[in-house]
């Protein structure tokens, strides 16, 4: 007899064994154990998988970052306090006025980060190495650049793999608070939003089914979803394996695709999603990822957690907002980086998705590296689904910056 | 049949009621009210809402059960100054300023003088609560006198209730519970625990708390020494829900739960136990025993078996189910086939009878041993070398198995070995906490064992052969009296003890049927020659039965 570990039966063999354990048994458990089989009886997207399913809750889910030596060859990213001192700044006909708005705490310049369209600065520093975690998405190799994409440069993988897009990295890797060696600053972001999910306030889950072998099948659907409830921890503030938890009722954050499992590592099919996002008290920033093209390459671990990496393009406006949203000119001053110039730099370092009218990509090619245990997921009802759905927000991934607020508009 | 339940059908013919056969009775015993029962009495008699805050002093288990424990024990002078302080609270905040006018039946005359007539009305009430019984005139009026002298000095007349109330709470007809006895009136010759006293043993039995004003009505009024009048009680207190608080309060004492509160587990080699996991656990197999029991009046043998419970979100996840709801308790069945069945699978059990770092077939042979079959277990020796059993990262013997099959080898251990290690190992698949492994340093657990000749595979059928052993139907009936009575069976009480086990079989092992069989039963409570009031056990009474004892446990 095996281990119990957080997989459901699926089979119709098994299927028959649970439906007569559940027959003449009181509602409530018959609504648990179906709860806990999304594979069947409930009319999901799941109905017809075969094999076992496995759940997963994210107890680290950030960027993959590399931290290559030669990355910054020019030093840090300037921060903005250092902007009102730089030449470049300095030289410029508006800027006296606004480091003297800067200097009296005007109420505009709190408004530097969400609206960064409205200011111009020095370009960022940006990451110039040659290394990065992530896939490569867009097919293409640093001699044949894919079609449809817009001019980037590829990284190599720190095992050797080639091709791999991660212009994010680009923007982020110079910047103070994004990096391990400042002394103040070191892991900042990171540990923002780390702690954010380990305080309970965001909450990432997986789900793998039809698993018909755990090192290889064929054919599995995935899903990536939000949770409201606090992911759980033990004393070392590790995830706790084999809790239970509710998938979110809002079928915004319900995310299902398909892939297969090859020699224990699973990788998925490209899928379009979108996430909680909480980037941490210090911030007090709800917002969402928004994903596109996202896929999966994860490594499932004899001991039932699994690691990995989940990449794609991150909608520029999205990726802005979620990270800098709420960023104001202290934060700026503290991690090292200034609103405007980041911005512009995401826009300028798009590699994805252009706009058929502008020629312009509007999404970023990224990395986040996933550390999950093993976990319950347990559906909401269809009629559930639908009722929280409909009050999901119209565009999250756009709200925050004035082209978010245009966007929306119409405009 | 065999001889034995022939001699107790023979011995059932003409003795009485439902072929009740002859009893000695047992001893009149004065038992100290457990940390539980004063509570409930508290909250009973003054409401809910009253805050005792603090601990009394600690129960004693004595023969393996607190119960019996109570009438063996007495109060310290540390235990006093407690109980001192707690009443003082207790009646502070019942004749708080706001409360005091809703707590007494009448207004004085002045509030800033005495008056006798209302103070008589309060501790003639609330008295004849506190004590279990109606005060004599003598100690209403020496009440009364008390809470005039205090109000005289205080110049609150609600103060001086307050300081004889205090005063009445560390009574010690309060605090231990008192059985007075009478000549039976049907039995020439014999004596029998009069109506207060079987008001109090049917109270605490099926409630775990004081006598209702209706319980010590019947008791004033002779009915409860009717037999209707005792059906009609007993009948009432079965059917009430706070039967459940007595069916958990008392197999709360059998399984021992008391050690719950000092359970530690090595945070390095469990580090997802808490005490969340604790209390659910311990509340986990309370309610899979209320349920099975009484909702669904269930055969008792099958808790060994059942595979229905409850589950809360931390123990889904030492059970490694998923559990739907985030907050409190849900419904849980197991499915067929599962290696979980039962109470020995439950986390109460495993993770109680284990070691903090590390399981102990042993510790688990010992406990169905003891608890579940009733048989004595010696101690070990004190000299005894663990080193084998204890190192369980010793290449030659990888499980737990191998380590106390080495360990078996010193022949002053093996005796007693043999008698618990064969069922224990049959849970050796559930760690020291209780969650599941089927490999102990890379090598297979093998779980087969046996229990008196029954041989078994697995937890599962372990608990299949508990359920078949007529010994755990025994035991539950030794103890489910020995709880209700607060002693050891006589020997005398023997062939009673017998026909209480068939009527138990008779009714398809369903408890609440056991403690209305109990409850009816006249023998209940019949006091044998020799054992007057307060008589205990252990000191003055007649010698209890020794096979009918749980000793040797700590």
């Amino acid at each position: 007899m095996e281990d119990r570990t957080p997989r459901v039966a699926g089979s119709p063999a098994s299927r028959q064994s649970w439906r007569r354990t559940l027959r003449g048994r009181a509602v409530a458990v018959s609504v648990i154990i179906l709860a806990a089989m999304p594979c069947q009886s409930r009319g999901s997207t799941q109905d017809g998988v075969t094999g076992t399913t496995r759940g997963f809750v994210f107890e680290y889910f950030w960027y993959a970052m590399a931290y290559g030596a030669d990355d910054c060859p020019d030093g840090l990213a300037v921060s903005m306090e250092k902007y009102y001192k730089h030449p470049y700044t300095a030289g410029r006909p508006g800027a006296p006025k606004v480091n003297a708005l800067v200097a009296k705490g005007e109420k505009g310049t709190e408004e530097r980060c969400k609206y960064p369209a409205a200011f111009e600065e020095p370009p960022l520093r940006t990451a110039q190495g040659r290394v990065a975690f992530g896939l490569n998405l867009d097919g293409g190799s640093a001699d044949k650049p894919a079609p449809n994409t817009c001019r980037h440069t590829k990284f190599t993988s720190p095992d050797g793999q080639p091709g791999v897009d991660n212009q994010l990295y680009r923007a982020l890797a110079c910047i103070a608070a994004y990096r391990p060696e400042q002394h103040f600053q070191s892991n900042t972001i990171r540990d923002f939003v780390n702690s954010a999910r380990q305080d309970g306030a965001v909450t990432t889950l997986m789900e793998i089914t039809g698993l018909t072998d755990d090192r290889n099948a064929s054919d599995v659907q995935v899903g990536l979803y939000s949770s409201a409830e606090p992911t759980q921890l033990d004393s070392e503030r590790r995830g706790e394996p084999y809790d239970s938890y509710a998938v979110t009722k809002n079928t915004r954050w319900h995310n299902v695709t398909h892939g297969k499992v090859v020699d224990g590592v699973l990788t998925t099919d490209p899928i379009d999603i979108r996430l909680d996002h909480y980037q941490g008290e210090g911030l007090k920033a709800h917002s969402e990822y928004y994903i596109r093209g996202a896929r999966l390459r994860v490594k499932l671990l004899p001991d039932g957690k699994a690691e990995g990496i989940l990449a794609g393009y991150s909608d520029v406006e999205s990726a802005y907002s979620t990270e800098f949203g709420q960023w104001y000119p202290t934060l700026e001053i503290g991690f090292g980086g200034s609103c405007p110039a980041l911005y512009a730099a995401i826009h300028n370092l798009a590699d994805g998705y252009p706009d058929p009218a502008t020629g312009r990509c509007t999404a970023i090619s990224t990395a986040y590296k996933i550390e999950a245990v093993p976990a319950f997921l347990i559906h909401p009802k269809a009629d559930d689904k639908a009722s929280i759905a409909s009050a999901g927000p119209e565009n999250g991934a756009a709200s925050g910056t004035l082209a978010g607020w245009f966007k929306k508009l119409g405009w | 049949m065999g001889f034995a339940a022939l001699a107790i059908l023979a011995l059932s013919a003409g003795c009485g009621r439902s072929g009740e056969p002859a009893s000695s009775g047992g001893p009149a015993e004065i038992r100290r009210l457990t940390e539980d029962e004063y509570r409930h009495s508290i909250a009973d008699i003054f409401g809910a809402d009253i805050k005792i805050i603090g601990r009394i002093e600690p129960d004693v288990r004595v023969a393996g059960l607190l119960a019996v424990g109570a009438s063996n024990t007495t109060i310290t002078r540390a235990g006093a100054e407690t109980y001192d302080v707690l009443a003082r609270d207790i009646a502070a905040q019942f004749l708080d300023k706001a409360q005091q006018e809703k707590s007494v039946p009448c207004l004085p005359a002045a509030a800033d003088r005495p008056d006798d007539v209302c103070a008589g009305k309060f501790f003639a009430k609330i008295g004849r609560l506190i004590l279990r019984r109606p005060m004599d005139q003598a100690t209403l009026d020496s009440f009364v006198k008390a809470a005039a002298d205090r109000t005289r000095i205080t110049g609150n007349f609600y103060s001086g209730l307050e300081g004889s109330l205090a005063g009445l709470l560390v009574e010690p007809e309060f605090l231990f519970r008192v059985e007075n006895v009478e000549p039976d009136p049907t039995h020439p010759g014999q004596r029998r625990l009069d109506g207060f006293s079987k008001a109090s043993r049917l109270s605490f039995l099926l409630w775990d708390t004081t006598p209702d004003n209706a319980l010590l009505t019947a008791a004033q009024t002779g009915v409860l020494d009717t037999q209707a009048g005792l059906e009609r009680q007993v009948d009432r207190m079965l059917a009430s829900p706070r039967l459940e608080a007595g069916v958990r309060a008392f197999f709360a004492d059998m399984l021992e739960f008391d050690s719950f509160d000092g359970l530690e587990k090595s945070k390095d080699i469990y580090p997802r136990f808490s005490r969340t996991i604790a209390e659910d656990a311990r509340e986990q197999t309370l309610r899979t025993i209320t349920d099975h029991l009484i909702d669904r009046r269930g055969d008792y043998r099958d808790l060994f078996t059942t595979r229905r419970t409850f589950m809360t979100r931390a123990l889904g996840k030492i059970y490694r189910v998923p559990v739907a709801s985030a907050q409190g308790w849900e419904p849980f069945a197991f499915p067929d086939g599962d290696f979980r069945a039962g109470l020995l699978s439950q986390i109460s059990f495993t993770a109680l009878h284990a070691h903090p770092a590390r399981s102990s077939p042993t510790l688990r042979g010992r406990a169905i041993r003891e608890i579940l079959l009733c048989q004595r277990v010696p101690d070990p020796p004190a000299n005894v070398n663990f080193s084998v059993v204890e190192d369980n990262k010793n290449p030659n013997y990888k499980t737990m198995r191998e380590r106390l099959t080495a360990h078996r080898t010193n022949p002053t251990c093996a005796g007693c070995h043999k008698i618990m290690d064969p069922i224990g190992l049959g849970l050796e698949r559930f760690d020291g906490l209780g969650q599941y492994r089927a490999e102990e340093n890379g090598a297979p657990i093998d779980t087969s064992g046996e229990l008196d000749g029954i041989a078994f595979k697995d937890a599962v059928g372990l608990g299949k052969a508990l359920h078949d052993d007529p010994a755990a139907v025994s035991c539950l009936v030794n103890d489910v009296y020995r709880y209700a009575s607060g002693h050891t069976p006589l020997p005398g009480e023997k062939p009673w003890m017998g026909w209480l086990e068939q009527g138990f079989a008779a009714d398809g092992y369903s408890l609440p049927e056991l403690l209305r069989r109990i409850s009816l039963s006249a023998a209940f409570y019949r006091v044998s020659d020799g054992a007057g009031p307060g008589a205990s056990t252990q000191a003055n009474g007649p010698a209890p039965d020794p096979s009918l004892a749980k000793e040797g446990r700590s």
